[in-house]
């Protein structure tokens, strides 16, 4: 004897398809936004504990991981340390030169720019790479605004904005696009991200020369990310002789998954 | 009572999903539990009338870190109810290699759809931003996460069973002696 047709079941399986379509119209219009922020100001103190005790984990079990590395890694930073150091030295010298002829020319000082801290409270690739923070419009935080760490490193830029959280695409997302340049030639590009894998620097001109391990900052020609901000270092060039532009690929100063708060450009 | 502590769990569930599994990430790909879930729920929830549920926990995922809000749920739902069809009318739900095919399908049809109403919600202007502009995902890493978030179905599906059992046997007790 054939099936019959579960009409009931049938029924009310669009019934759902269609209150689910109704719920996007209506946040669409904006009327969700009072129950959505109820249900995120529900779930944030969890969202943080969570995030925290994630963290602790993962940097715990990662002992183990790269332990046999350790002496080889600490060789290696006490090395960078030192190169760090006496760069840091030249570069202090030179701001206070920069500062004193500025005020000889009366050029007035550098703007400094404000921020908003936020913590990290989450991480949802479900359509693209992007961050959770704790903070939103009511706390001065915009779209497009830039993230950043606290040690300028580009994070990435927010999406969107909630009244008490936003969401910050990623520099490795797909999706992301920012005007660059490196910091010695001065050369400029595209840096795309790639499925979350890392970032990769196109539309180099093919005549231009760009080296392994040069920094790439920001390029200050995209309305909302400020110039200077460092996005990382060369780690390969690609080129290919029926090509007009080269390529390089980018390893990113920061990882994200460590990441636990965040800085956001106000406008 | 049934209803509160599958709300605790709920909660606990999303949580998870928002703030820790992402640091299980391989390759880009993050394992989707509340997916995972879902598929298991199709495949174990023939009979009963509790199909509704599974959307409390994807709703609050969704409010919480869709977007846009409404592509997650409307994709989940309709992979349950792909899933429900397949399990009634092609496999039975108790074999290891049907769990297998019903879970990697789900899983499968789960990410075409996402993509597909992400397009569309991108060309309507559901979505103030643009959602895509590299090729979805890129085919090896749509074969990770198919993978990946299949081989989690598997592990979801032996807890939830004994879950579902626990939960059985507990609304038995509560019943009132006649």
């Amino acid at each position: 004897m054939p099936k019959r047709f579960n009409f009931k079941y049938t029924g009310s399986f669009f019934i759902v398809i269609a209150v689910i379509l109704l719920l996007i119209f209506f946040n669409f219009r904006g009327w969700l936004e009072i129950p959505k922020n109820i249900i995120y100001q529900a779930f944030s103190p969890v969202l943080k504990s969570f995030y925290w005790a994630g963290g602790k984990i993962t940097s715990g079990l990662n002992i183990f991981f790269t332990l046999k590395d350790l002496g080889t890694e600490n060789a290696k930073l006490k090395e960078e340390n030192a190169k760090l150091w006496q760069e840091n030295s030249k570069f202090k010298e030179a701001a206070k030169e920069n500062e004193s002829l500025r005020q000889r020319l009366e050029l007035g000082s550098v703007q400094e720019r404000k921020f908003i801290m936020a913590s990290v409270i989450g991480f949802n690739p479900q359509l693209g790479q992007y961050l959770l923070v704790d903070k939103g419009l009511a706390e001065g935080v915009s779209p497009g605004a830039a993230a950043v760490t606290a040690a300028n490193f580009l994070v990435g830029k927010v999406v969107e904005a909630s009244q008490h959280s936003a969401k910050i695409l990623l520099i490795s997302d797909s999706n992301s696009m920012v005007n660059a340049l490196t910091q010695e030639g001065r050369v400029s590009g595209i840096v795309k991200g790639k499925h979350g894998l890392g970032l990769i620097m196109e539309m180099i001109p093919i005549d231009k020369q760009i080296k392994i391990n040069e920094t790439v900052l920001t390029s200050g020609r995209d309305d909302t990310i400020p110039a200077g901000l460092i996005i990382g270092s060369i780690s390969d060039i690609i080129l290919k002789e029926s090509d007009i532009f080269q390529k390089a690929v980018i390893a990113p100063a920061q990882d994200a998954g460590e990441l636990e708060t965040v800085f956001i450009v106000k406008p | 009572m049934k209803f509160f502590l599958l709300l605790i769990l709920f909660f606990f569930v999303v949580s998870l999903q928002i703030a820790v599994l992402p640091r299980l990430e391989i390759l880009g790909v993050v394992p989707n539990f509340i997916l995972a879930a879902t598929i298991v729920w199709a495949i174990c929830e023939q009979e009963k009338k509790s199909s509704w549920l599974v959307l409390i926990p994807v709703f609050l995922f969704d409010a919480v870190a869709g977007r846009p809000f409404g592509l997650i749920i409307l994709s989940m739902w309709l992979a349950f109810g792909f899933v429900r069809w397949l399990s009634r009318s092609l496999f039975k739900q108790s074999g290891f290699v049907s769990v297998l095919v019903l879970s990697v399908s789900g899983v499968l049809f789960y990410s075409l759809v996402f993509a597909g109403l992400a397009k569309l919600a991108e060309f309507s202007g559901l979505s103030s931003q643009t959602l895509f502009l590299a090729d979805f995902y890129s085919y090896p890493n749509l074969l990770v996460a198919v993978l990946y978030n299949g081989l989690f179905c598997l592990l979801v599906f032996w807890p939830f069973k004994k879950l579902q059992r626990y939960f059985d046997k507990f609304s038995v007790q509560l019943q009132p002696i006649k």
